[in-house]
C-alpha cells in the first residue's frame, strides 16, 4: 500500500513515516498542498494523509482540487482544530476520514486498514485467496491454518498481490504499491522479494499460489 | 423588579408628601390671612360707625337717640348698638340689639371682645364712649366664621384631590422616567459573558439616563475586547501546546507499538524530552508575561541602567564572539531609576539576545544609554545591523504568539512572545518602546523610561 503523507511539520511527518512504514507502507512525505498535486501524478497512492493546516494551500483546498481532477483514493487528514465546522468542511471538501490530533499511531493505521476496506470488496480485515489468508490488521499470514512469519517488505508485497487476486500485475505496479520515491525501479529487489515471499508461502505445498506470468508480471491464484 | 417598583413607589410618597406638607402651610396662611382680612374689616366697620356715632352724640348732647338715617346705616352695615347712661341702664338699641339683652362682660374702652349673645348669636363688642354715656357696638361675626369654615371646608376637599392627582401625575413621570431605566435593566440581564456584543440600544435622549446606558456601552466594549482577548489567548496557547502533545502522543504510541532496542527506544524520549521541555518554556513564558502584567506582583527598587547593560553585554558577549559579532556598549554615567531590576534585565536580555541572533557575521550591536530632558526620562537605543524586519510585520510584533518567520513552525523557534513579555515589562515600568526597522540594513529599538523623580511606581 503507497500512502502520500502531507505535513508541513518535518518531526511530524518523519514520526508519520517511520509509524507508517513499520505498518509495511510505502510512504512518501511532502510538506505543502502544490507539492501533493504533482506527486499525484507520479505514482498511484492507495491513500493520502492530509493535515489541514499547510503552507500556501490549505487542507481543504488541495482535496476539493484532487477531488476535481478525478482522484479517488481515499483522504485521511489530520488536524489540530477540532470543532464541528472544520470537521463538516473536511468531509465536505472530499475527505473520507478525519482524525483530530493528538492521535496515536495505532489509530493512524487502522483507520486508513478501514478506509482501504471501503474501496474493497471485502469488509473484513482478511484477504484470502484459496486456503492462504492475510490478516492486514494483525500483518499474519496462515496457509492451511499454518501460521506464516512475514517480513515488512514481504507483507507489503503479498498484501499488494491479494488484493487483485487472479490479476497480472506488471513489475511497476507491484513496486509503485510497495515501496516508495526512493526506490530504484532497476534494482533486482522484486525478484530478491519474490523468491523469499515463494519460500515461505509455497514451498510444500502443491498448489503454487504465487505465479510468474513471463514477459508480463506476477500473480497470486489458486488456479493453474 | 421589586427594587424598581420600590422606587418608583417612593419616588411618589415623597413628592406627595412635599405637597401635602406644601398644601398644609398654604391653607394655614391662607386661612390666617382671610380671619385677619376678616377681623380688620369687622373692627374697621366698628371703630368707624363708633367714630360715626361720637360725632352725631356730640352734636345732640345729652340725648341718646340717634339720628334715623344714622340708624338705617347702622343697619345697612349689621351693625346693633346699645346706649348706656352714665348708670349703665340701657336707653336706647336698635337692630339685634332688640332682640338681646346687654352682655354682662363689656369690654375696656378701645378693645374689642367676642360674645355669644342669647346664645346663639356671636358678636363682636366695641365700647364708644361718649361724654356722660356708652355706646356698645356690636357686629356678627358669624357670617365672618361661616365663611372661614367654606374655606377651609374647601380646602379639605380640594386638597386631598390635589394630593391624588399629583400622585397619579408623580407616578406617570417616574413611570416614564424609569421606563429607560427599565429597559436598560432588560438588556444588561440579556448581556452575558459568552454574548458581549449586545449593546443598550434605545434611542434615549442626552439626559442622565443615556449617559448611563451610554456609560454602560463603553464598559461593555472594554469588556468585549478584553475577553475576547482571553478567548484569543487560550485558544493560541491551547494550539502551541497541542502541537508537542500531539508529538508526544505520537512518539508514545509509537515506541510501545513494537518491541524496540534500548538505543532506538533512548532516542525517543529524548526527542520526547525536548518537546517537554518546550511546553515547559511555553508555560513559563505565560507565567512570566501573567506576572508583569499585575503590577502588585513587582519588585522595585533603585538601579543603574548603565551597569544593567554593561553586565548584560558581558553575559552576550561569549554568544557575539561565536556569531563574530561586535557588541559597543555606551552608557552615561549615573542613570539611576525606580525599577524592577530583574524584570528590566530580562527585558533588555531578550532585546539583545534578538540583536545578536539576527546579525550576520561581522556585524554589530550598539548599544546606548542616556538621560533625555524634557520630560526627564532615560532613554536607551539598541540598534544591530541585521537582517531586518519586513515593514508588513513591524505593526504585529507585539502581538501574543505573533511569528515574524512563519517557517520556524511551532516545534522550532520562538512562541512568538518574546517581544509581548518585553513591552509588558516596559509597559508596567511606566515605559515607550518603538521599533524601526529596515530590511538587509538592521532594527533599532528604542525604550524610554520614567525615572525616579517621574514615576511612582504602583504598589
Amino acid at each position: 500500500m503507497r500512502v502520500l503523507v502531507v505535513e508541513d511539520e518535518p518531526r511530524m511527518a518523519a514520526l508519520l513515516r517511520q509509524g507508517l512504514e513499520e505498518e509495511a507502507y510505502a510512504v512518501d512525505v511532502v510538506s505543502n498542498g502544490l507539492e501533493v498535486l504533482e506527486w499525484v501524478q507520479s505514482a498511484a497512492y492507495d491513500l493520502i494523509l492530509l493535515d489541514i493546516m499547510l503552507p500556501e494551500m490549505d487542507g481543504f483546498e488541495v482535496c476539493q482540487t484532487l477531488r476535481r481532477q478525478g482522484y479517488m483514493m481515499p483522504i485521511l487528514m489530520l488536524t489540530a482544530r477540532d470543532t464541528l465546522t472544520d470537521k463538516v468542511l473536511g468531509l465536505d471538501s472530499g475527505a473520507d476520514d478525519y482524525l483530530v490530533k493528538p492521535f496515536a499511531i495505532e489509530e493512524v493505521t487502522a483507520r486508513l486498514r478501514a478506509l482501504s476496506r471501503r474501496s474493497g470488496p471485502s469488509k473484513t480485515p482478511e484477504l484470502v485467496v484459496g486456503e492462504l489468508r492475510l490478516n492486514t490488521a494483525t500483518k499474519l499470514a496462515t496457509r492451511g491454518g499454518v501460521m506464516i512469519a512475514l517480513s515488512a517488505k514481504e507483507y507489503a508485497l503479498l498484501e499488494t498481490l491479494m488484493r487483485h487476486p487472479h490479476q497480472i500485475l506488471s513489475r511497476e505496479q507491484i513496486i509503485e504499491k510497495v515501496w516508495d520515491m526512493d526506490f530504484r525501479s532497476e534494482s533486482k529487489l522484486i525478484e530478491v522479494y519474490v523468491h523469499a515471499l515463494r519460500k515461505k508461502i509455497d514451498d510444500g505445498h502443491e498448489i503454487k499460489l504465487i505465479q510468474t506470468v513471463r514477459g508480463l508480471g506476477y500473480r497470486i491464484s489458486d488456479h493453474a | 423588579m421589586p427594587k424598581l417598583a420600590h422606587l418608583r413607589v417612593r419616588l411618589v410618597l415623597w413628592t406627595v408628601a412635599l405637597e401635602m406638607v406644601l398644601l398644609l402651610t398654604f391653607a394655614v396662611i391662607l386661612l390666617l390671612f382671610l380671619k385677619n382680612q376678616q377681623d380688620n374689616q369687622i373692627e374697621d366697620t366698628l371703630r368707624l360707625s363708633g367714630a360715626q356715632l361720637r360725632s352725631v352724640a356730640d352734636s345732640q348732647d345729652g340725648i341718646y337717640a340717634v339720628p334715623d338715617d344714622v340708624i338705617a346705616q347702622l343697619t345697612r352695615r349689621e351693625i346693633s348698638l346699645w346706649i348706656l347712661d352714665g348708670q349703665g341702664e340701657v336707653r336706647f338699641r336698635t337692630g339685634e340689639a332688640q332682640n338681646f339683652a346687654l352682655p354682662d362682660d363689656l369690654p375696656a374702652q378701645g378693645v374689642f371682645r367676642d360674645v355669644t349673645l342669647g346664645g346663639e348669636e356671636n358678636v363682636r363688642l366695641y365700647i364708644v364712649p361718649l361724654a356722660e354715656a356708652d355706646i356698645v357696638l356690636a357686629y356678627s361675626v358669624d357670617d365672618s366664621r361661616a365663611f372661614l369654615q367654606q374655606v377651609a371646608g374647601g380646602l379639605a376637599v380640594a386638597i386631598p384631590i390635589m394630593l391624588l392627582l399629583s400622585a397619579g401625575g408623580g407616578l406617570f413621570l417616574a413611570n416614564r422616567a424609569l421606563t429607560p431605566v427599565t429597559q436598560i435593566t432588560e438588556t444588561a440581564r440579556r448581556i452575558s459573558a459568552e454574548d458581549l456584543s449586545r449593546r443598550i440600544q434605545l434611542d434615549l435622549p442626552e439626559d442622565e439616563i443615556g449617559e448611563l446606558a451610554q456609560t454602560i456601552n463603553a464598559m461593555l466594549d472594554r469588556l468585549d475586547r478584553a475577553f475576547q482577548r482571553e478567548r484569543q489567548l487560550t485558544t493560541d496557547v491551547s494550539h502551541e501546546l497541542r502541537t508537542p502533545l500531539g508529538m508526544l502522543k505520537m512518539q508514545l504510541s509509537l515506541a510501545r507499538s513494537r518491541p524496540r532496542e534500548a538505543a532506538e527506544l533512548l532516542t525517543m524520549m529524548q526527542a520526547m524530552e525536548g518537546d517537554v521541555d518546550r511546553m515547559t518554556r511555553l508555560v513559563e513564558q505565560l507565567l512570566t508575561l501573567a506576572r508583569v502584567e499585575q503590577p502588585r506582583l513587582m519588585n522595585f527598587a533603585l538601579c543603574d541602567v548603565g551597569e544593567l547593560l554593561r553586565d548584560l553585554g558581558k553575559q552576550y558577549q561569549a554568544m557575539a564572539d561565536e556569531k563574530v559579532v561586535e557588541i559597543v556598549i555606551l552608557a552615561e554615567d549615573d542613570l539611576t531609576l525606580v525599577a524592577d531590576p530583574d524584570k528590566l534585565r530580562q527585558a533588555l536580555a531578550n532585546l539583545m539576545d534578538n540583536a545578536i541572533k539576527y546579525t550576520p557575521e561581522r556585524g554589530k550591536v550598539s548599544v546606548d544609554a542616556g538621560r533625555q530632558v524634557e520630560p526627564e526620562r532615560i532613554g536607551i537605543t539598541i540598534a544591530d545591523t541585521g537582517v531586518g524586519i519586513a515593514p508588513k510585520h513591524l505593526p504585529h510584533l507585539f502581538e501574543r504568539f505573533y511569528r515574524v518567520d512563519s517557517a520556524r513552525t511551532s516545534t522550532t523557534g520562538g512562541f512568538g512572545l518574546g517581544l509581548p513579555i518585553v513591552k509588558a515589562i516596559i509597559d508596567a515600568h511606566g515605559g515607550q518602546i518603538q521599533i524601526h526597522s529596515e530590511l538587509k540594513v538592521g532594527t533599532t529599538i528604542s525604550i524610554s523610561l520614567p525615572t525616579s523623580a517621574s514615576f511612582t511606581p504602583l504598589v
